[in-house]
């Protein structure tokens, strides 16, 4: 038999809801993974759609690639500044 | 819901069914934390839950005291074949018999699907659907298995060539068969379930290109009258707790 492999388990729930990471589980490929998910993280009927994933097939990026982008205030606009600034403009007119 | 429309020949054939369904509900769930591998445990102890599900669903058909049947009735009272009774503490034991009693389950839920029994009709198609995936999960399990090294091919193989003889006792006549067909209960005799049994078992063995020194042999036919050997002691073992205190209201 393959060597067990690490899979990571996504679930997705009825409606418009997106695929959501539930977890991992070893199984020896795609068939017994899916298999598996189903029982392991499915059983009480949580998802209605499984995905499973190879951990190896997935490509990641480590905090020293996202560190660029800390301290980046400017990105994180919740609308107040400029609200602001168009009630001094109002204000000023 | 009890029925009372049912004659005693059925509820003998039924209570056959409901305690091999039993059996081997509480065998598979006996691997609960120490099966081999923890996506294993899980996904046994699931299937041990729907077997489990599966007698209870037919034992509710014959009375209103299920537990009492299930558990408080005399080792003789029990119909449930050898084949399911025996204590299989081998990893790969279980997973045979996983796989051979689900081909026979699937055989004998199909013969119910059109019971004139509505109830138990609907209990058949439930449990098919149950069934499919009990099936998934073997065969896989055992493809998969098979294919990895010498030493698991042998031990499986070793394991059908002792399991599989005893599997023939599943169509081990119950007294009641002959009324339970006459009355459109079940539309399969023992004997014609056997014959399904051992084709569907070829092909699989054909699948995994497995040749087995096997011929299907008659089952026995007092097979369902008596116990296994340790079949008191496993007995017990499931009146654990309920012996502790007998009235307790559960």
């Amino acid at each position: 038999m393959t060597a067990s492999q690490i899979y990571e388990v996504f679930l997705k729930a009825d409606g418009k809801s997106e695929f959501r990471h539930v977890g991992a589980l070893g199984a020896a490929d795609n068939e017994m993974a899916l298999l598996l998910a189903r029982e392991c993280y499915c059983r009480r009927a949580e998802g209605e759609q499984i995905w499973v994933v190879r951990r190896d097939d997935i490509s990641s990026a480590d905090s020293s690639e996202t560190a660029p982008n800390r301290n980046k205030s400017h990105r994180h606009n919740d609308g107040k500044l400029v609200a602001e600034h168009r009630r001094q403009l109002r204000e000023g007119s | 819901m009890t029925l009372t429309s049912i004659d005693d020949g059925a509820r003998e054939y039924l209570l056959a069914l409901a305690d091999d369904e039993h059996m081997m509900g509480s065998h598979l769930a006996w691997w609960i934390g120490i099966a081999p591998f923890l996506e294993e445990d899980l996904s046994l102890c699931s299937i041990a839950q729907d077997e489990l599900g599966h007698a209870i669903a037919v034992y509710e058909l014959l009375v209103d005291d299920v537990d009492h049947l299930a558990l408080r009735r005399q080792p003789s009272e029990y119909r449930s074949c050898s084949f399911v009774e025996t204590a299989l503490p081998q990893w790969e034991d279980t997973l045979i018999r996983h796989w051979l009693y689900d081909v026979g389950e699937q055989i004998r839920w199909n013969a119910l699907v059109d019971s004139s029994v509505r109830e138990l009709s609907s209990i058949a198609q439930r449990a098919l659907a149950e069934e499919s995936f009990h099936r998934s999960h073997s065969t896989l399990l055992l493809r998969r298995s098979l294919s990895g090294s010498e030493e698991a091919r042998q031990r499986l193989v070793s394991s059908m060539e002792s399991l599989l003889p005893q599997s023939m006792t599943m169509w081990s006549p119950v007294a009641g068969e002959v009324d339970a067909l006459a009355g459109g209960v079940t539309s399969l005799s023992s004997g014609d379930a056997e014959t399904a049994y051992s084709e569907a078992v070829q092909a699989d063995l054909n699948e995994w290109g497995i040749s087995l020194n096997w011929a299907p042999t008659s089952a026995p036919h007092n097979d369902r009258v008596a116990r296994v050997e340790g079949f008191d002691e496993f007995h017990a073992s499931l009146n654990l707790v309920l012996d502790l205190d007998p009235d307790t209201e559960w």
